[in-house]
């Protein structure tokens, strides 16, 4: 049996859930499966079991335990402000098993460094940025922008271009936030990490929230930060956009990096936008998420339909700030990433 | 353990997308809010009250335990299945039947969501009022097995007040109609009353008929701070005294004021004591009660005073009171809330003394209390706060829970107002019920003569309640 040495270290925030349920409230995998495993409070269950050798593992252990976005919505209804989403994390930590889909993923990580087991040769883009060395901005594009996604890549490019901004285009490793997600150790970032020290960067730009939250643990060493913050800082002029279009809070660029008021400054600058029912800290997750939406289609595309649905209804392009919600939610309805509104209407 | 053979029947009955038999899913299905914790055998989904007849009469031909659970947030052990067996989860029974609000009644399955049914309600300018602080997330199956009530009791009674009939899958699986859909009935025993409150001991319930209300057109709140408990305990009484009915009249000490100002941030007054009371009604009358309330309180000691009709600070102000009892986990560095003695209720007046004893056990056994409650008709809620790994902390609690109980019931006041019975208070409940007991065992044993509905719970329990416990292994050696 496992040592559950990360969630020992937390032991005392599991303790404080007094399993009231209140996470139950909006949570997405819950409102989609309905049983109390698909619930915070239920993975939280799970962690006392684990902790108390009451259970040990097996595949509906990690089933469980995986079948969670990580979004932090649950946290935001609980009393007790258990920090939910860090111990179902530190839970997966624990686990030896991985599910076939996540295995698949981190293979390929290891592999080709992405996690779509693509040839790195395919993500090659006409646009390079400018040589390392005369630079002290880089702009980090994910996997999703260099393989799956390549338009907003383009786009992100296309915009620093516009404005004149000189950037090293840093493409060639995985960040390996998926890796990290699973909850296995993430190798990625030392590797990104030796290749930055030879150069002379000092601050780097994200359009994949995800990818800036694998950079957190170097964000002394360089100035991290997600498009959005780095366009809102400059003194644009976005032509009007014509169209009615919603913003869709990424829970990572959300909840995870507290990241609102950035791309709505963007939005509002192309002719106003609408929020959703629920908005910012309340934002509905999409079930996005690379890990998650491989292992369980199903219930991901649930979460997606709805969130389609109620743009929808408003008669609205959603807009994404994160390649993950943007690949996802395009597969269901009308998106556009916030890197194309402005490259489009810059 | 059930029999595979029985095991694959139940699933032929809901389906195999309806059956949870994982580890993880039946660990899961093992908690509710209290601190016990035992796993099922099979969690069956139900969906209609077809199902739970079949699977209720396999049940009753292999004597196999049967426990209805709603959304698991019983506060006393009461969803958790000790004896092991089948776990019936209500919550896919969600629909709303009827609401007739000309003939003032509603009738639903029991697994909706109470928040759920008053948003539909109230789109027709009505509600169902108990109101309890779990609302946003209990079933009404659930609130009717407990006679769940709330803030608004004081005005507007507890569940059982609004409890017409309902349709209930006796033990051995036949289906009986208890009660009607009138608002007034003197047709023979009143058996709808009797599941009030009987924790899924006698059946399970699979259609209830509530008696709805019109909502109030208005509401007011005002907030009273006191430099003492006793005196905000003797505001209560002064308020009952006066004759005025307020729509809730809760009171909080300092313990409980920092834990919801620290975890979210309501800003209430930071004091010894606080008295919320809110009104409702007609314009002209909750502008002159709400002044009323804030002259007595004056008059009682009180320093500060506020009132508000302001719809977002009192929804501010009542998501703050239903989230006392949980934020009081992030009280202290290392305690944390546990189920234990939360929601006896005393003669009103006694509220002073009660609270003042409560300090003094708690003082002497170690340990924290917070007390809070709906003060107005006489309900205390107490927190009792422990580090669930240190040493003895378990026996000072058990020890204090029995002190305030005692308390409690030499006061003239009983160990549930209304969160029932379960595990967590099931002793005291036999001491306080003596000269019932007998009854109660008897109405148990002619309903469910195989004892398989959620067996071994309220006044079959033996033995102490630090037990089942959810908390790691340390601890249960510690106790046993
Ligand atoms: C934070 C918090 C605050 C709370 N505040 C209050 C409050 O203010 N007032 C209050 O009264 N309670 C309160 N409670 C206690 C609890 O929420 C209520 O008792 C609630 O009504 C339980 O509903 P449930 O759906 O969660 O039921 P469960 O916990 O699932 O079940 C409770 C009992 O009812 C039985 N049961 C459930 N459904 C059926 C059915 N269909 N047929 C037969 N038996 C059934 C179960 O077997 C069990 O014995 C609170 C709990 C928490 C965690
Ligand atoms: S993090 Fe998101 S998906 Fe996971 S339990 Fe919380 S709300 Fe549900
Ligand atoms: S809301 Fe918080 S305290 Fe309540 S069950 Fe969920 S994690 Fe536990």
């Amino acid at each position: 049996m496992s040592e559950m040495n990360h969630l020992k270290k937390i032991q005392h925030e599991i303790m404080c859930c007094t399993g009231c349920g209140y996470c139950k409230k909006a949570c997405p995998t819950f409102d989609m499966g309905g049983t109390e495993a698909d619930s915070g409070r239920g993975k939280i269950f799970l962690a006392y079991g684990l902790l108390s050798g009451e259970i040990e593992e097996d595949t509906s252990v990690i089933q469980t335990l995986q079948k969670c976005t990580l979004c932090g919505r649950c946290e935001q209804d609980c009393p007790s402000l258990v920090k939910i989403s860090d111990i179902i994390h530190a839970a997966r930590k624990d686990l030896h098993g991985v599910l076939p889909a996540h295995q698949k993923i981190m293979d390929s990580i290891a592999k080709y460094g992405n996690p779509f087991g693509m040839e790195s040769e395919s993500r090659k883009n006409e646009q390079r940025g400018v040589e390392a060395e005369n630079t002290e901005i880089a702009y980090f594009a994910g996997c999703m922008e260099n393989y799956m996604e390549k338009g907003l890549k383009r786009a992100a490019l296309s915009i620093f271009e516009k404005l004149g901004v000189d950037v090293a285009v840093i493409d060639n490793e995985c960040c390996g936030n998926p890796v990290e997600i699973i909850g296995r150790e993430n190798k990625q970032l030392s590797k990104i990490e030796k290749k930055l020290d030879d150069m002379a960067i000092k601050k780097i730009i994200f359009s994949c929230p995800s990818c800036m939250q694998s950079f957190l643990p170097l964000n002394k060493k360089f100035e991290i930060m997600h498009i959005s913050q780095f366009l809102a800082g400059m003194d644009l002029n976005l032509k009007d956009a014509g169209m009615k279009l919603i913003y869709h809070d990424s829970s990572v660029l959300g909840r995870k990096l507290g990241i609102y008021e950035e791309p709505r400054k963007l939005l509002e600058m192309a002719g106003g936008f609408i929020e959703f029912k629920q908005h910012e800290e309340l934002a509905q997750c999409c079930g996005g998420d690379l890990a998650f939406s491989a292992a369980f289609p199903d219930t991901a595309g649930k979460m997606a339909e709805r969130i389609v649905e109620e743009a929808r209804e408003k008669n609205a392009t959603i807009v994404t700030a994160s390649p993950h919600c943007y690949h996802h939610l395009k597969k269901y309805g009308d998106v556009i990433d916030i890197v194309e509104v402005v490259d489009r209407f810059l | 353990m059930i029999d595979g053979a029985v095991a694959e029947e139940i699933k032929g009955v809901v389906g195999e997308d309806n059956i949870i038999s994982s580890h993880a899913g039946l660990y899961t299905y093992g908690f509710d809010a209290s601190i016990h914790h035992s796993m099922p055998d099979i969690v069956a989904r139900v969906h209609n009250v077809e199902e739970v007849s079949k699977i209720v009469r396999l049940a009753y031909e292999h004597s196999i335990p049967v426990i209805a659970r709603g959304s698991g947030t019983a506060l006393s052990g009461q969803s958790v299945p000790i004896e092991g067996g089948i776990v019936l989860d209500m919550t896919p029974m969600k629909r709303i039947k009827e609401i007739r609000v000309e003939d003032l009644y509603c009738t639903v399955e029991p697994g909706i969501i109470y928040g759920k049914l008053n948003e539909e309600l109230a789109k027709k300018n009505f509600f169902f009022p108990p109101s309890p602080g779990s609302g946003d997330v209990c079933t009404v199956g659930g609130m009717v097995a407990t006679n769940a009530s709330g803030m608004r009791a004081i005005k507007y009674g507890a569940t059982r007040d609004y409890v017409l009939g309902m349709e209930v899958v006796m033990p051995d699986g036949s289906i009986a109609h208890f009660g009607t859909r009138t608002i007034k009935n003197s047709s023979g025993y009143q058996l709808e009353k009797l599941m009030v409150g009987s924790e899924g001991t006698l059946g399970i319930i699979t259609e209830i008929t509530f008696r709805i209300i019109p909502l109030p057109e208005h509401r007011a709140i005002s907030i009273a701070s006191f430099d003492s408990l006793e005196k905000a305990g003797q505001g209560i009484s002064n308020i009952i005294a006066s004759g005025l009915l307020p729509s809730a009249l809760e009171i909080m000490d300092s313990v409980c004021i920092t834990a919801v100002n620290k975890s979210m941030g309501i800003g209430l007054p930071e004091c010894e004591a606080l008295i919320l009371a809110e009104v409702d009604g007609e314009e002209e009358v909750i502008k002159r009660d709400i002044k009323l309330i804030a002259d007595i309180c004056k008059e009682s000691g009180a320093g500060n005073i506020e009132f508000t009709y302001d719809k977002d600070r009192m929804a501010d102000l009542w998501r703050g009171r239903k989230g006392v009892l949980p934020s009081l986990s992030r009280y202290g560095e290392d305690m944390v809330s546990v189920s234990l003695a939360d929601d006896m209720s005393v003669p009103i007046s006694k509220i002073p003394v009660a609270i003042k004893k409560f300090q003094e056990i708690a003082k002497k056994n170690g340990i924290l209390i917070g007390t809070y409650g709906h003060a107005g008709d006489g309900n205390l809620h107490t927190k009792v706060l422990i580090n669930p790994t240190a040493e003895g902390s378990w026996r000072h609690a058990e020890n204090a829970v029995d002190e305030i109980y005692r308390v409690v019931i030499s006061l003239g006041g009983t160990v549930s107002g209304e969160h029932g019975i379960g595990i967590s208070k099931a002793p005291w409940m036999q001491i306080e019920r003596k000269d019932s007991l007998a009854v109660m065992k008897e109405i148990k044993k002619a309903i469910d003569p195989k004892n398989i509905m959620n067996p071994g719970k309220m006044m079959q329990w033996h033995g102490s309640i630090i037990s089942y416990l959810r908390y790691p292994e340390n601890e249960r050696n510690e106790s046993s």
